[in-house]
Formats: C-alpha cells, structure tokens, sequence
C-alpha cells in the first residue's frame, strides 16, 4: 500500500468513525451488541400429580397442578417457550400459574417447571372474543354428569365405565377432529365422599389428557359434600343436606375443613371469565365466545331458604347482564327427573335429601323461563332424559301438559315439538309469540354409572316415564321410554344461528339430538 | 381430642358402614340395617352409636337417638356426644337443652365454625338476634369466604330489630370480605333507601356498573334512584340508553317487563 493510499484509507475511516459518534463527544464509540437476554424457561419438565386448566378466556387462563414445581412457562411454539409464570402456592396443595396477556384464538403451550419445551399434550387454544366464534366455526362443549365412579369406591361395580364415556366422546369428535373447547360436570364427580383422593382418582387419573387441554367447569353434586355433617352430625355418603361446605373434614388433625371441591378448583368467584360476581365459587357463570353458561349450587346453597334467595338475585342479575347467543345452565339436581332413586316428584322422602330437585323446579325455573335460558343441564339420575322445549312448569308430573308447557307443531296441542330433524325449535317460541321463554332440560346422569332397574325409591313402572321429557327411539323397549338408562354424555355444538344438543354413547353413537334455531 | 380428630374417628367407623353399604342412597332403613350390622361386629364403639342416634334423629325418633346418644356418652369421652344432640333437641324442638349442649361444644372446641353457625340457628328461633348475630360475626371472622346468604341472613335480623345502619355494616363487611356482589350490594341499596340516604345508595349502585356490565336493568335500577334523588336530566339520559340497549337484544319476558318499566318510567319523566 503506497503513501496515498494509506492517507485515503484513513481519510475513509476517520470519516466512518466520525459518523458513529456522538456530536458532543468527538471520540469515535464502536456499538456492542447487546448480550441476549437470558431466557427464563431454562429448567426441566418436573412431573405432578395432576394438572389442569381453569378459567380460560379469551386473554388468561389458570394452569394448575399439585407437584414441586414453582413455575409454568408458556409460548406459542411447542420448542420456544420463554415466558415464564411464577406459580402461587394454593389451598389444598395447588400451585397456580395465572396467565394473561394472551391473544384470543390462539394456541399456546406450556410446560411445568420452567423447562422452555412443551412435552406433548400440554397446550390449549384460548377463546374467542366475547360474542365471537371460534375458528371452526362453533364451540363444542362435553357435558358429563355422575361420572366419578372411576376410584376405588366405586371401581368394583363400575370398573372403566367413566373411561368408556369418555371413549365415546373422542370416537364423536375424531368423526370431524373438532376437539372440545371444554368439558362441563354435572356432580357427583368423585365418588362416594368427593375427598381430595376421590377427586385424584376419578377425575384427574380419569381425564389427564384432556384436563391438559381443554378447561373444566363443575357444578356441585351431593357426593362432593363427604359424609354430609349437618351442623356436626353424620349421614353416609351423598346424603349430606348441609349448607355448609365447611361441615366436610379433610384431613386427620384437621377441624371441619371446607369441602375439597372447593379447594381443588378455582372458580370465578369474582367475574373473573366474564360473569357476574357471585362472591363465592359455590355458584358462578362464564362466556365462551357467544355462548355464556351459569353453574347453580343445589346441593349447599338450595338448602338453605336465605342462601337460595340470594342465588336467586344474583341469577337474575347474571341474566340480565348477559346477551350473548345462548345460555347453558348448569346443576346437579334435576327439575324434571323419573330416575331410579330420583323421582322429581316425591323429593321428601327420606331426610329430604332431593328436596333441592323441587326447589330448583319451583323456584329456579321461572327464572330460567323469564331471563333467556335456553338448555339446562343436570345430573344425579343416573340415566339420560331430555325434555321436550317447555315453559312455566312448576309442579309435579300430573300437572304437565303439552297444551300448556310444550312447544308445539302449528299450535297442535297433540303434536309437541320433538327439536329432531324439521321439528327443530326455535329460540325466539312460535308457540309463545316470538318470545325467547323456553328451555330443553337435560338429565345425563349416566357419564360414569348408568341404573338397569328403577332402585328402590322410585316405582318402576314410573321410571323413565316422566311426561315432559320426550320418549326415546333408541330404547330397547316397545314403546320405547321416556329415557335411556345406559352410558353416555353430552355434546353441544353451537354456532351463530343454531345449538345443537347430542347424546352420545360409548361409541360415539348419537342416540338422541334436538336443534335450536336463532 | 379436637373436634377434627374426633370426627375422623367417626369417618373411620363410617368407612365401615359405607363397605357395607349397597346402593348409593340407602334410605333410613338400609342405613340402620348396616349401622346394626356394624355394631354386631364392633358393639363398643362409640362412633356407631352416634351414627345410629343421628339416624334415628333424622326420622324424628327421639327415644331411640336420645338412647343411643347416652350409650355413646357411656362409651366416651363424652365431648364427642354434645354436638350430635344438640342438633337432635334442636331438630325436636328443645331449644333450650340444644343451646346448652352446643355451648359446651363451643367451649371445648372453639376454633369449629359449625358450633358458632348452629348456636346462631337456635339463637335466631328463639329471636335472641343479638346472640345469633355474635355468632355469625365469630363465623365470619373463622372462615375465609363464607357463603353471600349468610351475611343476607345476619343483616335481615339486624332490619328487623330496627338496627339499619348495624344491618349495614355487616352488608359492607361481607363485600370486604367477598368483593363487590350485587346480592350484598342491592341489598345495601334497600337499606340505604330505607334510612333515606338516596345519594348513598346511588353511590352503591355505582359501584355494580362493572359488575353488572353496564346492563339495561341496571341503567333502570339507576335511574330509578335518580329519579328518587331529583336528578332528572341523569335519569332521564339512563332511561334513553336502555331502550336502546333493550331493542337491540332479543325478546325475553324479563326484556319485554323492562321495556313496559322503561315506558313508564319515561311518562314519570315527561313533563
């Protein structure tokens, strides 16, 4: 290199540096990239015991698990996660990550102790935006009821039927791949007493896979509520008529501690999904895109006359607040039930332990009625009903007519609507003026137990014959009954202009469905 | 023994009874029949004895479960018996050997939240507000989140025996306690009403636009206070808004009574 050109080069690089300095500062500064930031998700994968979602919405969601571990980290690529939740240690020995911040519709991963890879299966897809649709188009909901008997109090006689219904449901939705956006329970979740262990067993063993992916919103059965102390006496198992969940004892050196369904699921006491706040987890509602869905307690709450009273405004105030497509509500104890043991009509027998069916009748369903209600749900028969799309029916079995609570084909009082094929129904009731007062009451009692006989407490020539629920084709007998007492569950699809309802076997077969139309 | 280890005692013995139970809601009868079966095999235990008296208890057979209880006190410790027979008196009607049993449940066990809730029952039978009220006061201090009904329950008293601003601050100390909920909170309105504090229940009803989302029955819940209140133009303003917000959503009996509110609130508005 020659003289000139030296003084070129450095001519060329006293005015390169120049243009990297600061104008106060005529020293040249050469930028240094930042180091990357270190990426908090670098633990490893740490086994628990049982993990799960709750109060998914469209920008959070509750991971929740019972394990060592103190973090969750979450990404939207299975191999990428980088942020990380830390965990809050919860009653019962949860940890809980909560999560917000996210985009609706869209699909996350997530992995347990801070490890930045997903291992496969944990991942959920958040919902749509309120009163929007999901992606496919509708929101699919599974709807199970009495389905606890998956542990050992209740394996001997009904080994696997909880995983067959549950076969039946993936044998459903592998038919179009729409998986379910989340699962409802109707009680009786964890057979007999609905202890910690009974929950660990029949629920988180019984639906691991699926408890990862989709979220699960209970209600209260009788068997959640132990040995059923009442103000400190005893009864068996699912007979309990207590209104206080703190009468339930959980551990050895424990007072009366409250019920563990409460400390195992974190429900949204406050609004947190999008409901009215209810100010405790015993009730609560939620929405899912245009689909809201309220969860009554008629175990505790209905038993008491000033603890109903103020469900019951509270239930007008979440219906009077809410307009989005279609409501579901859920309970345990059924309005409207010919179920062997269950009879809707003779609730006083015994302690009054199903009086709650009678009082969710009387005093529930014209709410029900008035505030847009279009399906309830239930429990505690163990068997499927479903009823035709009535209004303003509050009394007994003999009382009910079609003329006066049925939906009708062209006003025929002999010809009650049946919602299947072109006898679908109508959200807004030709029958009631364009009025949207009706409501389809389904039993699906039957996800983990299903009766072969009408018991001892309902006659059996009553059983399954309850008049405002519609008659079966799918029965073994001739005429076929008003029920179907065999393993299943519940699908609702629902989009923008219609809600279909589907009882499925445990093949996936659909044995029943009705359609209703906006 | 605390209360919580007795009663485990009692679940162990009931494990027993539920091995032998058959069917998943035995009546009376089927529970008796395994409880006797139990003691065939186990007759000193105390437990046993105080499941059947609760049973006989539960059918309004006094004789036997007052029988039972006393073989259970025989067995002892006696502490276990007072809780159990108390409910049975309360149940018959004996008020006054309930409370006396339930106090001695709460001075061995003063930490059971149950004693103090079932103590507040008896108190409120007999129209004794002021015990029942301290008992549900040391209810709520013992438990986290207790039921919204309870705190409903405590404030009716409270209204009944004249004490409105008492009746309240349980209403306050309940949405201390459980958040912001309309069922605390409108009830708190009522009250407010009552002692004629319209500004202060239009402050309440506020505080429920949120959590109602802004609804149209709470814009008319409003404007009705408003309205009450003398501040016309503000009322009037809710009222048009919730027509609006009503003709937008579907048809519901509860819809269509609004509208026919709305409507008359409107001829109220009009000069």
């Amino acid at each position: 290199m020659n003289k000139h050109s030296k003084t070129l080069l450095a001519a060329l690089l006293a005015i390169t540096l120049a243009g990297c300095s600061d104008s106060s500062d005529e020293r040249p500064v050469v930028e240094i990239p930042p180091e990357p930031e270190p990426n908090p998700c670098d633990g490893t994968e740490t086994a628990s015991s049982r993990l799960f979602l709750q109060q998914l919405t469209d920008s959070s969601v509750i991971i929740k698990w019972r394990g060592d571990a103190d973090a969750a980290c979450i990404g939207t690529s299975a191999d990428g996660l980088a942020t990380r939740i830390e965990a809050a240690a919860t009653e019962g020995d949860h940890k809980e990550a909560l999560v917000t911040g996210l985009s609706a519709q869209t699909t996350y991963h997530y992995s347990i102790g801070g490890a930045p890879e997903a291992p496969a299966g944990q991942q959920f897809t958040t919902a749509p935006a309120r009163g929007e649709l999901p992606d496919a188009g509708f929101s699919r909901l599974w709807i199970i009821g009495d389905s606890g008997t998956g542990g050992d109090d209740e394996r001997e006689e009904y080994e696997g039927d909880a995983l067959r219904v549950l076969a039946g449901m993936e044998a459903f939705v592998a038919s179009d791949g729409k998986p379910v956006d989340m699962f409802l329970m109707l009680g009786d979740n964890a057979y007999d007493v609905g202890s910690d262990f009974n929950h660990q067993q029949a629920v988180f063993e019984t639906y691991p896979d699926l408890l990862k992916t989709a979220p699960v919103w209970p209600t209260i059965g009788n068997h959640e509520m132990g040995i059923g102390f009442i103000f400190g006496t005893i009864a068996l198992g699912g007979l309990g008529t207590s209104a206080d969940p703190d009468s339930w004892l959980e551990t050895a050196d424990s007072e009366p501690v409250r019920m563990p369904y409460l400390d195992i699921f974190s429900l949204p006491a406050q609004g947190e999904a999008g409901g009215v706040p209810s100010g405790t987890e015993q009730y609560y509602s939620f929405d899912y895109g245009n689909v809201h869905v309220v969860s009554l307690d008629s175990q505790l709450s209905a038993r008491d006359p000033e603890q109903l009273e103020t469900m019951q405004n509270w239930l007008i105030d979440d219906l009077s607040s809410n307009d989005l497509d279609w409501t579901v509500v859920i309970f345990h104890h059924p309005p409207y039930s010919k179920g062997a043991n269950h009879d809707s009509d003779d609730t006083a027998k015994l302690n009054g332990f199903d009086m709650p069916q009678q009082y969710m009748r009387e005093q529930f369903v014209p709410i029900f009625d008035a505030y847009g209600v279009d399906v309830v749900y239930n429990g505690h028969s163990h068997s499927y009903e479903r009823s035709y799309y009535i209004t303003s029916h509050t009394g007994t079995s003999d009382t009910f007519s079609f003329a006066e609570h049925a939906e009708l084909i062209d006003g025929d009082p002999a010809r009650p609507a049946s919602g299947r094929g072109d006898e679908g129904y109508a959200q807004l009731s030709p029958t009631s003026g364009g009025v949207n007062d009706r409501v389809v009451y389904s039993v699906v009692g039957n996800s983990g137990k299903a009766n072969k006989d009408a018991g001892s407490l309902t006659a059996p020539e009553v059983w399954l014959q309850h008049p405002a629920h519609i008659e079966q084709p799918a029965d073994t007998l001739d005429p076929p009954r008003r029920g179907l007492p065999i393993l299943g569950s519940a699908i609702i699809d629902a989009t923008d202009t219609t809600l279909v309802h589907y009882f499925i076997d445990i093949n996936g077969e659909v044995l029943d469905q009705f359609t209703i139309s906006r | 023994m605390s209360a919580g280890v007795f009663r485990t005692h009692l679940l162990l013995c009931l494990g027993l009874l539920l091995a032998i139970q058959a069917g998943a809601h035995p009546g009376h009868d089927e529970q008796l029949e395994a409880v006797n079966k139990a003691l065939a095999t186990a007759p000193e235990e105390q437990a046993l004895y105080l499941q059947r008296g609760n049973i006989h208890a539960e059918i309004g057979h006094y004789s036997e479960a007052l029988q039972d209880f006393n073989r259970a006190r025989e067995l002892g410790p006696e502490e276990r018996v007072d809780f159990a027979e108390s409910v049975m008196h309360y149940r018959k009607g004996d008020r006054a050997t309930a409370a006396r049993l339930v106090d001695k449940h709460i001075s061995r066990f003063p930490n059971d939240p149950g004693g103090y809730e079932h103590r507040a029952l008896i108190a409120r039978a007999e129209g004794n507000h002021a015990q029942a009220l301290a008992d549900l006061r040391t209810y709520f201090t013992l438990r986290e989140r207790p039921n919204p009904g309870l705190y409903v329950s405590a404030a009716r008293m409270l209204q009944q025996d004249g004490q409105t601003s008492d009746a309240i601050a349980v209403l306050d100390l309940g949405l201390e306690q459980l958040g912001t909920i309309p069922q605390l909170q409108r009830y708190a309105i009522e009250l407010e009403l009552e002692r004629s504090q319209p500004e202060a229940a239009i402050v309440r009803m506020q505080s429920l636009r949120g959590p109602l989302k802004d609804s149209a029955n709470w814009k008319l819940d409003m404007a009705d206070l408003l309205l009450a209140a003398g501040r016309n133009s503000e009322a009037a303003t809710l009222l048009l808004e919730a027509r609006e917000q009503l003709q937008s959503q579907r048809a519901t009996p509860a819809r269509k009574a609004l509208e026919d509110r709305a409507e008359t609130l409107a001829a109220t508005l009009s000069p």
